[in-house]
Formats: C-alpha cells, sequence, structure tokens
C-alpha cells in the first residue's frame, strides 16, 4: 500500500480535526485548555510501530473502539499509565487511592478511564464524520492496560494481509502542564481507506 | 553472551550462550524450536494464521504462522540443527481487550494464530513441550538454549519458566 504526499496531507488533517474536537471535549471536562500536537501520518514498518514510546514493553491504558458503517477498522486512544491516573484525578478532584503494586486493584481504578475515552473517541469521530460525510458507527469500548507492543498488534494484523508497514495516523494531545498526555490512533482497513480518499475527492 | 531480540513479524537463530526474545506479544505468537544436543534456538514473532496465494511471492513469510514455521525450520537446519530432535515451545496468542463485547475476526487471530502453530508442529512431527498461549495480556518471552527454557514475563500477572 502506497500513499502519496498530498494524501498524506489530507490524512493528517483527518486527524488533525479529529484530535482538535476530542482536545475540546477534554477541555470542557476538565475547564482547563488542551493542546493538541502536530499530526503525524506515515507508513510505518512494522519494526518501528513502537518507536514513539520508551520500548515496545512501555506500559500504557488503551481504549479502544471498533468502526463499521462507512468506515470499518478502529481507534484507539493511548494513555501512559501516569496520565491516565492524573486524568482521574483532574476529573474526580481526588486521588485515586490504590496500591500501584497491586495490579487488578488498580485496572480497577482505571475503569472509568474506559468511558472518558469513549467520549473523547466519540467526539474525534463525529468531527471526521462531519468532514467527510461518512458515517461511522462506534462499538463499546474496550479497555486494556498492558504493553504497547501488545497493543499495537491490532494496527499491525489490521494491515499485516497487505503489507509489510502499518498506516500510522497519530495525534498527540497533552493539557497545559502537560502531566496528562495521550494519543489517538486511527486505523482503517485497507479497504475502508480508499472509501476515505473518495469521501475526500482524493 | 547477548540476546538478540527479534521484532513483529520476524525470525533468527542463536546458539548458546547466546539467548532470544522478543518483545510484547499480544495476539502474535512466539514459536520456538530448538535443538538440545546442539544447544541451537530459534524463535519466529507470527502476526497471522496463514499465507494465502494473493501475498505473491515477495512478502515477508515470517509473519504467516505456517509459511513462518516452515522458514524458521530452514533457518535452524542451515544452521547445523538436526531435524530429529527438535522441540517446540509456544507463547502468545492472547485476545487484547478481550473482555469487550467487540465480536471481531481480527481481534481474536490470535486463537487462529495458537491453532495453526499447533497444526504446523503436529504436521511436521516436532513435539510442543510447554506452552502458555491466549488469555488477554501481553508476554515478553526469552529463551535461553543453555538451560532450554523459555521465560514469560507479564504485565500483572507475573513471570515464569516453562
Amino acid at each position: 500500500m502506497a500513499i502519496d504526499a498530498l494524501t498524506m496531507d489530507a490524512l493528517g488533517e483527518i486527524g488533525n480535526i479529529g484530535t482538535g474536537n476530542a482536545a475540546s471535549a477534554l477541555s470542557t471536562m476538565l475547564d482547563s485548555k488542551v493542546d493538541i500536537g502536530l499530526p503525524k501520518c506515515a507508513m510505518v514498518p512494522f519494526s518501528e510501530i513502537t518507536n514513539g514510546f520508551s520500548s515496545p514493553e512501555e506500559l500504557v491504558v488503551g481504549v479502544l473502539v471498533q468502526l463499521s458503517g462507512d468506515m470499518d477498522g478502529f481507534i484507539m486512544m493511548v494513555l501512559t499509565v501516569d496520565s491516565a491516573f492524573e486524568l482521574l484525578k483532574l476529573l474526580t478532584g481526588e486521588e485515586a487511592g490504590c496500591d500501584r503494586s497491586d495490579f487488578n486493584a488498580y485496572c480497577e481504578a482505571l475503569r472509568p478511564i474506559e468511558e472518558i475515552g469513549n467520549i473523547l473517541i466519540g467526539a474525534y469521530l463525529s468531527a471526521i464524520s462531519g468532514m467527510t460525510g461518512m458515517s461511522i458507527t462506534p462499538s463499546v469500548p474496550a479497555l486494556s492496560v498492558d504493553m504497547i507492543m501488545a497493543l499495537m498488534n491490532v494496527p499491525a494484523v489490521v494491515y499485516g494481509s497487505v503489507g509489510e508497514s502499518v498506516l500510522n495516523m497519530e495525534t498527540d494531545f497533552h493539557n497545559e502542564v502537560a502531566t496528562v498526555k495521550g494519543r489517538y490512533f486511527l486505523i482503517p482497513t485497507s479497504d475502508s481507506y480508499g472509501r476515505l480518499m473518495s469521501a475526500l475527492g482524493l | 553472551m547477548s540476546t538478540v531480540v527479534i521484532g513483529i513479524g520476524d525470525l533468527n537463530v542463536v546458539r548458546v550462550p547466546d539467548r532470544i526474545a522478543t518483545l510484547g506479544l499480544g495476539s502474535c505468537c512466539g514459536v520456538t524450536l530448538y535443538d538440545k544436543t546442539n544447544k541451537i534456538c530459534g524463535m519466529v514473532h507470527v502476526m497471522l494464521p496463514r499465507a494465502t496465494a494473493a501475498m505473491g511471492e515477495n512478502v515477508n513469510k515470517a509473519k504467516f504462522a505456517d509459511t513462518g514455521i516452515l522458514l524458521l525450520l530452514d533457518k535452524m537446519q542451515r544452521s547445523g540443527a538436526r531435524r530429529a530432535g527438535l522441540t517446540a515451545k509456544l507463547a502468545g496468542g492472547a485476545h487484547m481487550f478481550g473482555s469487550a463485547t467487540m465480536n471481531n475476526d481480527l481481534l481474536k487471530v490470535g486463537e487462529r494464530n495458537v491453532q495453526v502453530c499447533r497444526e504446523m508442529l503436529q504436521k511436521l512431527g516436532i513435539p510442543i513441550l510447554a506452552q502458555d498461549v491466549l488469555g488477554t495480556h501481553g508476554r515478553t518471552i526469552t529463551f535461553d538454549p543453555a538451560t532450554g527454557l523459555l521465560h514469560i514475563k507479564t504485565v500483572g500477572m507475573g513471570e515464569k519458566d516453562i
């Protein structure tokens, strides 16, 4: 799957608009400013899919939503564990009082991130739907607290049967003091990618 | 002594005193083949169950369970391993985000990866001595040809040797 520079720019813009809308939603929730980074959009070889993280084994919190309708695929929000706890603290006004050495206890404490991710992902998708006129149906969200490489198996499997790289549409966001940092990965299947391009008139 | 780390859809072969590892297996499956006599070990990190004819010849065969295991076996033999005494160990094939009600074939690929790995090994007559597969969590695995043990590290589910 080869993608030219113009198309990459258009895809980057989609990520930008989606993340922008999700950032507004988060900003409203937190009642503070949320900034977004420059969108990254590239075909990334499998060997490099976790290069944006400190290691393939970095512990992260992921929320995954499956897409259907005019776009098949997935969208995944990834936060560091510290960011996830900070986000909960900002939203509830209190420290999640769980033992960080007890994995099950802190997975339970992180459980509300699933619904927060769902709301933010919803905002991301509604911006894309608005821009492209595509009707995209999200599934219920699912949460995983695990190594980033294990979570990145999802895009790898989506693109694995069509090539040796993944379409990486990634945008990051952070609050003003940068204590909450996260990223979105939009993962359209290779069939849907074509429909996305037609919807954009490319 | 060093540890050779293989990436996703990749394979390699080491001999004692080196070790071989792969990081963060999710739905992917790690298969190790071991020649105890010569202390040679190979590992492949497969992503998908089967190669399809439509993929053509230029594709990376290591990423599929069926072609990946054959490729690994070939590389083992070319590295001096004896076919007759080979044994296998398996890890991975999790259903990441598995607590969800999402019923998607792409997410359940781990189960099929494990199934095809088992079928291939059985067909080749290579016994599976141990396995740590399925579940909903990631695994980092390291094989030490000096001991023949496969070390499995997880987040929150502890570590073990199989």
